[in-house]
């Protein structure tokens, strides 16, 4: 009626979040220019023969320019489009999900077998956990979108729990650090949702209370035989690094000792000691350490700004929806963005114990750049069906 | 608005706004507290950089530099290197993580290398917060692999099983190990180093040690004063290859000599050294003495069981040390002895190079001759008749040197063995050289009894090496070359850094005082005592030289030879000395003629030097059977070679006793006794006993020249030295030769005192050389 009324009485504008857009730009080059950084030396010494020094800095470069092109194409169609995708997606997650840990599918690298592969061959295509993420999002604005007018109801939160519940059990067999993230995106969406407040601050206080009493009575729990002893352990190492320099210590020991050394303005770029073959895994999980290192608090904290700015633009974004799904969805991704983060960054400063979480944008990893990019593409198609009038 | 609400839209509530809003708040404030967190470790910098450091000073390490070789003249490696490991134990890291990984890492070594547990463990306990200790040192690289297979597999089964072991605290360094391709060959002039092969210890290792040695490389951080992070790489420089004058050939050609000879004759020591005279470059010096240099405390070959097992303990530590200097020492440059007759023509050319005699004179030998009182004998008791200056080397006649000598003064005769390098170091390019610089006279101190000794070789010192480099520069012209045993410095690359090139001295003769003396020493060997030596075709020089050594009384001496081919323009110069040849007769030379030329004939066609003459049908029928016969056609004639002009033809050279077997004898005064009972004898055959005529030690024991013999022979003080009759005489020993001067008779002579008797002239007590 409205739009009849009017009959074109302005000219409706498409919006597109530019700021978004190029703030993922700059966050992709940085991490380009980091991972080249703090990768250089430890690949020319393993591809000395095959690409030499920028040998992740390629594969992550050529993993960008496919994430790209399909986040601007998936950013031009308009969101509702892929809820025809949404049951398909969180089928074909949980069914690969289960490939990779139980059948032959499951490649392994490094010793841990997140990978989806084709068997025999030892190729591996992506981790199928990355595809979870993005599926459950899309999965769950969906189902709350559709049962938004029941959401405070037991029943429905029991709904959603079973919908939660198979691919969380499945990617936290297969990785903790994952499944915690996926579970997370899940709580987020649903607290935005909910319109009560108490009892996810006594759910809160309850999480709270479990991790205390983890961390003050693990060696009860694990002789009760709830605790894992190798969860101990990383609860121990947690608590004194410096008393496991060998073991689980070494990694956030050799973060720590990066990020002090680096000081206010860091080392300056390209000179870290700590990338030298100390801190493991430097382009990756730890990458963040190097940052410090190199560039110091300052930069750090420039970097932790641009990461604010873009949860930022997320919530102006889910705000400004045109419809709740599109809301959820953009809220499901901020939720990923913000979780993943603060995980990461609290890993490096050991605020938490240590999980292999890898910083987004920033951290090398082929497939989970692509299907970041993704998500990201969904974020801009959301901005791009926010109208306004001039 | 009814249709939109019958399109089900759903707007993004209200509610969930201000939800999103809390929720970004409270990601803010998270991602503001974690800025906090790392602004605390941040803050922590000083204490954090350091540990930094402290980890890469850690990871900073040397790069072993490579000592350089040693090659011998062709480039054979005669000193080299292999790359060898240290096990270093890291008992901090083996114990960290509540000794989590001690079980595994203990395991793997006692299952790799075999090693005691115990013994492990106890340096766990010992050292707990060690990083470094060295556990087994200079392993091979086949040895190193075991360990490094032996993790691999562990870890890959761990990660398979899922296992959580891993092997710590264990790691290798690199070093290199000095290695001799050639055990024992001139043992003593390469020389071995320190067990880290850093440190020359020996021979050429040790005079070259700062060359060999390179300078460790390192790599490592640091900061400069920007605090930005600079990573350095200090290569390790290697250290340059000696190219050494020896020639392995050649030496083993030597040493199979000397090694037979010890074997089938025995002696008390012996020592080659082949040199090329233009240059004074050394091709070989061999010893009696050898040891591995791969083992060099290894005592077996030098002493026997017996020996060995006295020198076992603690208590015999001093002692163990003595005997093992004595096996590294370098005979041939640390020893000194008297030389006997090779140094007449050093005598020689003294006189003639001061134009002291003219080459043209004639000198009267009646196989002896008095001299400040005692009665010095020829070799040749009989005399040799009347002798021409290059007759006198030909024969090796003492009386016809004497009375050289004495015409040169004792002056001119001490500032030659200046000249010569006598009593100084010749510069030769190893440690522990002697001078031998005590045993000598100074023109002051030097009586004429002493000058008419020191005229044929005895009463003072020098080294093996002394008459080579001193022989050396009359072979060549007259320039006295300090003696060289490297040739060349060159780098890793090859590319030379210092050409050790012959090193002039001083000029010693003239040139025509060398042709004079090269054809003297031709003529040696053509017809005179080096006859032995010849080899067919080759034109040769060469001198004999026999020393009585101390004490006279026993009888024991030192046999040399010294020879140098060609005889016009000699290229290879050799000489060998035998100390106390286990023969019945030690004063016979021919022992080391004989070996001069074996190892001639061998080593002459690898050095490219070949016969110029012919060679006699008879000779070289069979070459190697009858070297005598071959040596000396005339042989048949005079079998023993006894000098007996009397019944021969006045021909000097035919006359000439071949065998120098009493060169010196008479000097001390005691008279050798000669296997082959001369005629002479007969004639004071109480000769021994009778020593009435002298007073003190060895000079007393004047038994053979008792001054009631009917033979009485002159002094040199009443013949004029530069005795004017050309002509040979023969028939020498008349007794009327002998000049009227009767106040030189032995007793009047023990009155003036010989140099023997008096303690501060003479050298003899310290000049034995095997004293």
């Amino acid at each position: 009626m409205a739009s009849r009324r009017r009959k074109r009485p302005e000219k409706v504008r498409r919006y597109y979040d530019y700021s978004l857009l190029v703030t993922i730009i700059f966050l992709c080059c940085f991490g380009l220019v980091m991972i080249y950084s703090s990768s250089s030396y430890i690949a020319s010494l393993e591809y000395a023969k095959s690409d030499g020094a920028a040998h992740f800095m390629i594969r992550q470069a050529q993993a960008l320019v496919i994430g790209f092109v399909g986040m601007i194409i998936i950013s031009k169609i308009d969101y509702h489009f892929y809820k025809h995708f949404a049951v398909m997606g969180y089928v074909m997650s949980v069914v690969i999900m289960v490939m990779v840990n139980y059948t032959p599918f499951g490649i392994e690298r490094n010793g841990k077998k997140r990978w989806f592969g084709i068997p025999g061959t030892n190729t591996s295509l992506f981790q199928p956990a990355e595809l979870v993420k993005i599926a459950l999002i899309l999965a769950l604005a969906c189902a709350i979108n559709y049962l938004i007018k029941w959401i405070d109801r037991w029943k429905v939160i029991g709904l959603l729990l079973l919908m939660v519940a198979p691919p969380t059990y499945l990617v936290v067999d297969n990785n903790l650090s994952s499944g915690i993230i996926i579970f997370g995106i899940a709580c987020v969406m649903y607290f935005v949702a909910s319109r009560k407040k108490l009892r996810f601050a006594v759910a809160a206080a309850a999480v709270a209370a479990v991790a205390i009493l983890f961390v003050e009575f693990g060696d009860t729990l694990v002789s009760m035989g709830i605790l894992e002893k190798y969860q101990l352990e990383r609860i121990d190492v947690w608590k004194d690094p410096a008393a496991y320099p060998l073991d689980g210590g070494f990694q956030v020991l050799q973060g720590l000792y990066a990020i002090g050394s680096g000081g206010i303005f860091g080392k300056g770029l390209g000179n870290s000691l700590q990338k030298l073959g100390f801190v493991p895994e430097a382009q990756n999980d730890m990458i963040f350490s190097i940052i410090c290192e190199e560039l110091g608090l300052f930069g750090a904290g420039c970097l932790i700004l641009l990461f604010i700015f873009m949860i930022w633009r997320f919530m102006i974004i889910a705000q400004n929806a045109p419809d709740l799904f599109g809301g959820l969805l953009v809220v499901g991704i901020m939720a990923h963005i913000a979780i993943q983060v603060i995980l990461n960054i609290a890993v490096v400063t050991n605020t938490i114990p240590n999980t292999g979480i890898t910083l987004p944008f920033i951290s090398y990893g082929g497939s989970s750049i692509v299907f970041l990019m993704a998500e990201m593409g969904l974020a801009l198609s959301v901005s791009n069906q926010i109208t306004y009038e001039k | 608005m009814k249709t939109s609400r019958k399109n089900k839209v759903k707007p993004f509530y209200r509610y969930m706004q201000r939800k999103l809003v809390l929720l970004f708040m409270a990601g803010f404030m998270v991602l503001f507290g974690l800025s906090i967190v790392l602004f605390t470790i941040a803050g922590n910098d000083v204490e954090y950089k350091q540990i930094v450091l402290n980890q890469q000073s850690y990871e900073s390490r040397d790069i072993a530099f490579e000592r350089g070789e040693i090659l011998d003249r062709n480039g054979t490696v005669l000193a080299g290197n292999e790359r060898v490991y240290n096990l270093i134990l890291d008992p901090k890291i083996i114990l960290s993580d509540d000794r989590k990984y001690t079980e595994t890492t203990l395991a793997a070594l006692t299952e790799c290398y075999g090693y005691d547990r115990a013994e492990l463990q106890k340096i766990l306990d010992e050292q707990p917060g060690s990083s470094y200790v060295r556990f087994e040192k200079q392993m091979s690289e086949e040895r190193k692999e075991l360990f490094d297979t032996y993790e691999t597999e562990f870890n890959e089964n761990q990660a398979k099983t899922g296992g959580r072991q891993k092997i710590v605290g264990v790691w290798f360094e690199e070093e290199y190990r000095r290695i001799y391709p050639y055990d024992n060959l001139a043992s003593q002039v390469i020389g071995f180093t320190s067990s880290d092969g850093k440190d020359g210890r020996m021979g050429l290792e040790a005079y070259y040690n700062d060359v060999l040695n390179g300078v460790n490389g390192r790599e490592y951080g640091y900061f400069d004063d920007d605090s930005t992070r600079q990573r350095e790489i200090e290569p390790a420089q290697n250290g340059y290859t000696l190219v050494s004058t020896l020639d392995v050939y050649v030496q083993q050609v030597c040493q199979k000599y000397v090694d037979k000879y010890v074997n089938e004759v025995g002696c008390k020591d012996v020592g080659v050294i082949v040199m090329n005279p233009q240059n004074a470059e050394i091709l070989a010096m061999a010893m009696k003495n050898s040891y591995n240099l791969n083992d060099p405390a290894d005592m077996t070959g030098y002493c026997t069981p017996e020996e060995l097992a006295a020198l076992e303990g603690e208590e015999h530590e001093e002692e163990r040390t003595l005997k093992m200097n004595e096996m590294w020492k370098n005979h041939c440059i640390s020893d000194t002895f008297e030389p006997g007759s090779t140094t007449k023509t050093f005598t020689i050319a003294a006189a003639l190079e001061e134009g002291k005699i003219t080459g043209n004179e004639a000198y009267p030998c009646g196989g002896s001759l008095w001299v400040g009182g005692n009665e010095i004998h020829c070799h040749n008791e009989q005399g040799h008749g009347t002798l021409t200056v290059t007759q006198t080397l030909m024969s090796s006649c003492n009386v016809g040197l004497m009375y050289i000598a004495k015409a040169t003064t004792a002056e001119v005769f001490s500032k030659y063995q200046e000249i010569f390098g006598f009593g100084q170091l010749t510069g030769i390019d190893l440690p522990g050289e002697a001078s031998a610089a005590g045993l000598l006279y100074t023109a002051e101190n030097m009586d004429p009894t002493s000058l008419a000794t020191n005229s044929f070789g005895q009463n003072y010192n020098v080294t093996m090496i002394q008459i080579a480099a001193a022989y050396a520069s009359v072979l060549n012209g007259g320039n006295y070359y300090e003696p060289r045993l490297v040739r060349q410095i060159i780098d890793e690359n090859g590319a030379v850094i210092e050409n050790t090139s012959k090193v002039l001295v001083r000029k010693t003769l003239s040139a025509s005082t060398c042709e004079f003396l090269k054809n003297a020493l031709f003529q040696t060997v053509e017809g005179g005592t080096g006859r032995k030596a010849a080899i067919p075709g080759y034109r040769m020089g060469g001198k004999t030289g026999t020393a009585e050594k101390l004490p006279r009384e026993d009888d024991t001496f030192i046999v040399s030879f010294v020879a140098d081919i060609p005889a016009d323009y000699p290229e290879v110069f050799i000489y060998v000395a035998i100390d106390e040849p286990q023969v019945e007769k030690q004063s016979d030379s021919s022992q080391a003629t004989e070996m001069c030329r074996n190892i001639l004939k061998e080593i002459l066609p690898y050095l490219n030097i070949y016969p110029t003459e012919d060679i006699p049908e008879d000779e070289t029928e069979a070459p190697e059977e009858n070297p005598e016969n071959q040596a000396n056609p005339e042989g048949q004639e005079n079998p023993e070679g006894e000098g007996d002009g009397e019944e021969e033809p006045p021909n000097p050279i035919t006359i000439i006793d071949e065998n120098e077997e009493y060169n010196n004898g008479g000097f001390s005064g005691q008279k050798p006794r000669h296997d082959d009972e001369e005629p002479g004898d007969d004639q004071n055959p109480e000769g021994d006993g009778q020593n009435t005529g002298q007073q003190g030690g060895q000079s007393g024991e004047q038994g053979g020249q008792n001054p009631e013999g009917d033979r009485q022979n002159p002094s040199w003080d009443e013949i004029p030295a530069n005795s004017q009759s050309g002509s040979p005489v023969t028939g020498n020993r008349t007794l009327g030769s002998r000049p009227s001067g009767d106040e030189n008779t032995p007793e009047s002579g023990a009155d003036t005192g010989s140099s023997d008797a008096e303690p501060g002239q003479n050298p003899e007590g310290g000049q034995t050389p095997d004293s």
